[in-house]
């Protein structure tokens, strides 16, 4: 996965809840639950439609008042966790 | 009702759940919660007991947590929410399962209230309404076919014994056939069929006449119109209104439009409007039907039960709605449809004692009845 790379976030397989800040999910297969946190459902949210990942780093130090680096060093690892769940569609 | 009127005569709590509702049903501005936190002391214990009570805890929770509540008050909620995803998920999960394993066996079911309900009328979220059972709609014909297969899924039933040895009386009877089962994780799964969508009010009422003749079609689901005439039966004929949860589900339902409803629900609608006006601030139009005197004494009944959250024993249900009917012959003829209803046996009395005739039943139930008071006095 690198930052020019488009995502969004792959429902299929999951059950989705919205409670308050956080998303809650399960893996309808394997029967996992997830439960993403309330600046991680930011990042879900955004990807209900395909975005490339630079834009989405872009967008969110924007939201967040940090600097890109800063913003794709937090960004990254949750977007790989995300796609270790088979949560991302990645093109 | 004002929010202030009710927090002066009831609770702050109460007062504070009824916002809460409204501002989710959109009838009251998101900004008056703010100002109610600020203006009040309130014991968020006791507003977390009540939400459980009325089974609007998640409701409760999205709109403290959007309108930025202080965190403590919050902490019992989310747990709460958290886990009734989880339930909910799991049971998503079983009712498909169960869907084609009926399938396979050519029994056509239909999903109906909770999980469907949820999802028709809350916009899609399944853990947005607190429910309990797993219910479907089901031909009779096929119940005998149903039971076997529900069995061999490792359910069991507790009116099986009832419905196996009595089965002309079960169908009069009765409107469903409930199961259970504990899931591998050890939660009980409860699954209740549903044959007819009321057996109280009027026994021939059959789900033909508010879906169709091809209501067991699982490709075409129930729409928010169709339920707004099943949760008038639901919530109205059989429950009273029971919580603020049915209150909201009928403003849900008020809100996406609907048909007229059949003569017989007609005062039952009148109820859901007085009800939903004066709690959930729902300013819909009137229903054609006169308000009359005993349909407002009703509607202050209920609304006391409500706001003073006491429960209703059978008694109090019987009076509500003696009170709803009009005339002297009306209230009669329920009168008396209340004593076979109370004298009706049930699956306690198969158990007691096995005798030949469903008939002799009607005189174990009173026995059984009286031997338990007196056991408990």
């Amino acid at each position: 996965m690198n930052p020019e790379n488009v995502i969004c976030r792959n429902e299929e397989k999951f059950m989705i809840s919205n409670l308050g800040d956080e998303v809650v999910l399960m893996d309808i297969q394997q029967g996992h639950y997830i439960n993403i946190n309330p600046v991680g459902s930011v990042i879900w949210n955004k990807l209900a439609t395909p975005v490339a990942i630079k834009e989405l780093i872009s967008s969110l130090a924007n939201e967040y008042g940090i600097s890109t680096a800063q913003c794709e060093g937090d960004t990254m690892p949750f977007l790989q966790k995300l796609q270790q769940h088979h949560m991302l569609n990645i093109r | 009702m004002q929010v202030e009127a009710i927090s002066k005569n009831y609770s702050v709590e109460i007062a504070c759940v009824i916002l809460c509702c409204r501002i989710f049903v959109k009838t009251t501005p998101a900004a008056e919660l703010e100002q109610f936190v600020q203006s009040h002391e309130i014991d968020w214990e006791e507003v977390y007991r009540l939400a459980a009570l009325h089974r609007v805890r998640p409701i409760v929770y999205r709109v403290l947590n959007n309108n930025r509540i202080p965190g403590p008050a919050l902490t019992r909620f989310r747990n709460y929410c958290h886990a009734l995803s989880v339930f909910a998920f799991e049971r998503q999960i079983e009712s498909a399962r169960i869907l084609q394993v009926l399938r396979e066996q050519g029994i056509a079911v239909k999903m109906y209230k909770g999980l469907d309900f949820t999802r028709v009328v809350y916009g899609g979220d399944i853990s947005m309404r607190e429910f309990t059972d797993m219910d479907f709609i089901v031909d009779n014909r096929q119940l005998a076919a149903l039971v076997d297969v529900m069995l061999s899924q490792g359910y069991e039933s507790p009116s099986l014994e009832y419905f196996r040895r009595f089965p002309t009386s079960f169908f009069d009877n009765r409107k469903d056939i409930t199961f259970y089962k504990r899931s591998p994780g050890g939660r009980l799964f409860s699954v209740e069929f549903h044959y007819r969508p009321d057996s109280f009010i009027n026994r021939q009422l059959s789900f033909k006449e508010f879906l169709g003749d091809d209501y067991l079609d699982s490709t075409q689901p129930i729409t928010s119109q169709q339920y707004y005439q099943l949760m008038l039966i639901n919530h109205g004929v059989r429950d009273y209104y029971p919580n603020l949860r049915s209150l909201v589900d009928m403003v849900m339902l008020i809100s996406a439009g609907h048909k007229q409803v059949p003569e017989q629900l007609q005062r039952h609608e009148c109820l859901a409007r007085l009800l939903t006006n004066q709690l959930m601030n729902c300013a819909a139009q009137p229903v054609a039907t006169g308000y009359d005197g005993s349909l407002t004494k009703t509607a202050r009944i209920i609304i006391n039960y409500l706001l003073t959250t006491s429960t209703r024993s059978l008694r109090d249900q019987i009076y509500t709605s003696v009170c709803l009917n009009r005339y002297s012959i009306s209230k009669f003829r329920l009168l008396v449809r209340f004593t076979h209803f109370i004298l009706l046996p049930n699956e306690s009395d198969f158990m007691t004692a096995r005798l030949p005739y469903f008939q002799l039943y009607y005189f174990t139930k009173p026995y059984r009845v009286i031997k338990k008071i007196f056991l408990n006095s």
